[in-house]
Formats: C-alpha cells, sequence, structure tokens
C-alpha cells in the first residue's frame, strides 16, 4: 500500500513539472525554416557579379581591351621605319663585359698531359 | 765470322723485314675536307683551352662538348661555381667553303701526329706563304674529328691550344639540345662574345684575347688577336 502511494505522488510530482510547449512554438520553427536561404556560393556571387548590369559589361571590355593591349605591346618588338628596301632582319645584340668572361679563365700550368 | 756472330746479323737483318709497313700519309685536302666536316656520328667531349700570353702565367678553360653531324654544342664552364656557364650552338661551315679559305692563304701539309685522348691523329700544319706555321691540327685518324690545334705566333711562340681530354664516340645525343643560335652578327670564333661598340668599331672578346671590326673608307678591317683564316671568315661573314 505504502509502496503504491509513493509511485502515486511521485507520478503526481512528474506532472505539476511538466510544461506544455507553447502552441506558437511549433509554427515559429516552421516559418524559421523556410525563411532560412542556402549560403550562396562564391561562384554564384561571382556571377552575380559579372551579370550585375550593362555598366558591368562595358567596365569588364575596356579592361581586357587594355590588358591586350599592354601585352601587345609589350610581347612585340618595335619595329624599324621601312626603308621601301628590302632589309636583314633587326637583330639586338647584348654586349658582355669582358670583364665578366674573364671570370671563365682560371691559371694553368701550361702543360698538355691532362686527358681524363 | 763465328756462327753466333752470323746468327745475330741475321737477327738483326730481319727485325725490319718483320716491321709493320707504314700506313700511307692521305691527302691534305682530303683530310682537311674530313676534319671540317666532323664526325658522321654524334659525340661528346671535353676540351680544355689553353692561352699563353709573353711574359703571364698561361691561363685555361675547360668546355663539355655535344655535337650531332653538322652541329656542335659548347657550354664553356666558368672557374667560378657564381657564374653561369657559357653555351653556344653552332652550325658547322660547309667543308668545302672553309678549305677554299684555308688553301688561299695557308700551305698545307700532312703528317704523322701521334696519339691524343687516345686516338691516332694525322698532324696537319698550315704555314703561310712565308713559311711561318701558324697553326697545327691534330685530326683523328678513324672519324676525321679535330683533336688538337695550335696557333703559333709571328715569332713561333705558342699562342693557343685547344685539345680534346675526354671524348665518347660515338655518343648518343638529344638533338633538342642542339638547336642552334639565332644569327647575330658576323661570324665569331668560338668562346667570343660582343663586347661593345665605340668611336664605329665592334670589339668582341673572350675575356683575355679580343679583336675589333673597325670601318677603314670604304673596307671594315679585322683587328687583334686573331689568325689569318678566322680573320678572314669574320670578314667575310660581315659583308653578307
Amino acid at each position: 500500500m505504502k509502496e503504491e502511494d509513493e509511485a502515486r505522488l511521485a507520478k503526481a510530482a512528474m506532472k505539476s513539472l511538466f510544461v506544455p510547449a507553447p502552441e506558437s512554438l511549433k509554427a515559429d520553427l516552421k516559418r524559421m525554416a523556410r525563411n532560412r536561404k542556402p549560403t550562396p556560393s562564391i561562384w554564384d556571387g561571382l556571377r552575380e557579379a559579372l551579370s550585375g548590369g550593362a555598366w558591368a559589361y562595358g567596365a569588364g571590355a575596356a579592361f581586357a581591351a587594355a590588358a591586350i593591349g599592354v601585352f601587345i605591346l609589350r610581347a612585340v618588338p618595335e619595329r624599324e621605319p621601312s626603308s621601301g628596301v628590302a632589309s636583314k632582319p633587326a637583330t639586338r645584340v647584348e654586349a658582355v663585359a669582358p670583364e665578366a668572361l674573364a671570370g671563365l679563365w682560371s691559371d694553368d700550368d701550361g702543360e698538355d698531359n691532362d686527358e681524363i | 765470322m763465328t756462327r753466333f756472330k752470323l746468327a745475330v746479323a741475321l737477327a738483326l737483318a730481319a727485325v725490319p723485314l718483320q716491321a709493320k709497313p707504314r700506313t700511307p700519309l692521305p691527302d691534305a685536302d682530303a683530310l682537311v675536307l674530313r676534319a671540317l666536316a666532323g664526325p658522321a656520328t654524334g659525340y661528346a667531349a671535353v676540351e680544355r683551352v689553353q692561352v699563353f700570353r709573353p711574359g703571364q702565367k698561361p691561363k685555361a678553360l675547360k668546355v663539355n662538348i655535344m655535337a650531332l653531324p653538322g652541329r656542335v654544342r659548347r657550354e664553356v664552364l666558368p672557374s667560378k661555381k657564381k657564374m653561369a656557364p657559357l653555351v653556344s650552338v653552332r652550325e658547322l661551315e660547309k667543308a668545302e667553303a672553309g678549305l677554299a679559305r684555308l688553301r688561299t692563304m695557308y700551305e698545307i701539309s700532312v703528317s704523322t701526329g701521334g696519339v691524343v685522348a687516345k686516338r691516332k691523329t694525322w698532324k696537319i700544319e698550315l704555314r703561310l706563304r712565308s713559311g711561318l706555321l701558324r697553326r697545327a691540327l691534330w685530326v683523328d685518324r678513324d672519324s676525321g674529328l679535330l683533336m688538337k690545334r695550335e696557333t703559333y705566333r709571328d715569332d713561333g711562340s705558342l699562342a693557343r691550344r685547344e685539345r680534346i681530354v675526354k671524348l665518347t664516340l660515338p655518343a648518343p645525343v638529344d638533338p633538342v639540345t642542339l638547336k642552334p643560335d639565332p644569327s647575330t652578327g658576323p661570324w665569331m670564333p668560338d668562346g667570343y662574345v660582343f663586347a661593345g661598340e665605340s668611336d664605329g668599331a665592334r670589339r668582341y672578346s673572350n675575356g683575355l684575347e679580343s679583336y675589333e671590326l673597325r670601318r677603314a673608307g670604304s673596307k671594315t678591317v679585322v683587328l687583334g688577336d686573331l689568325a689569318e683564316d678566322d680573320a678572314a671568315r669574320v670578314l667575310g661573314s660581315d659583308a653578307k
């Protein structure tokens, strides 16, 4: 008898501790999940930036044209003004200081018996 | 004459009969043509270049050579590790043109040349019309490779020696490493580079020796440390 009373009392205590969730919580959670958008990827951001509008196309085209122009100016050597006469292709020879070449040489005994 | 003396006399007389007949000397022009054309196979070699200047210590440098028929790659190895090697790749001149040039200024003679880098050679002497010995070339009897070359001054003293000290022939050589340098101005002897231009003269140097190309009226002349055949080749290539 005593044991049954104790169990009843414990049940009653548990019931008194339980607080039912508000009705709106479930709806709030559903609303939050619906509103949460996936994180945009880098590529999406880039695509969005590139397709920003007409002004972006213009700026991009101008930048590309400038880059190509700089590349061509650097890559193609300057041409000499044409004299109307066929001439040899221009060749540019860099001079080397003889002092730099002197480092190639070392003292020698002058013999010719050092075959390997 | 005792029997013993007779036997000794017969034995001594038999020695020359047992000797091998000498290889006949090749024709000078044919040998020069072979030397200028180079071996018919690829080869790898180490060459030592020595320069002798009056009153000064001899100087030397080492060159690694790789070659295929008609094309030679030379890599001058610096004595200091910090320096980069000096690399040049050249196509050989037509042998007939080279022989014609040598013939215009030298008397050419051939003799036996001894052994260079363990190979039997023929020796070619190039003498000016005055009889002065200007160059001596040692050519491999088998392959025709120029094994050694000495250049002499007007007083007969040795000015320069180029000699192969190690040779692998035939050797596998990658043709990719033998892409010739673009042609830049007149021909230069091996080891020389353009060192600058001043007062209308173009100077070329190998670090020890030098020469210059100078306009004299309507002509161009070569002044400096070059043998006659090299100077003629420089002038010929500059006129083209």
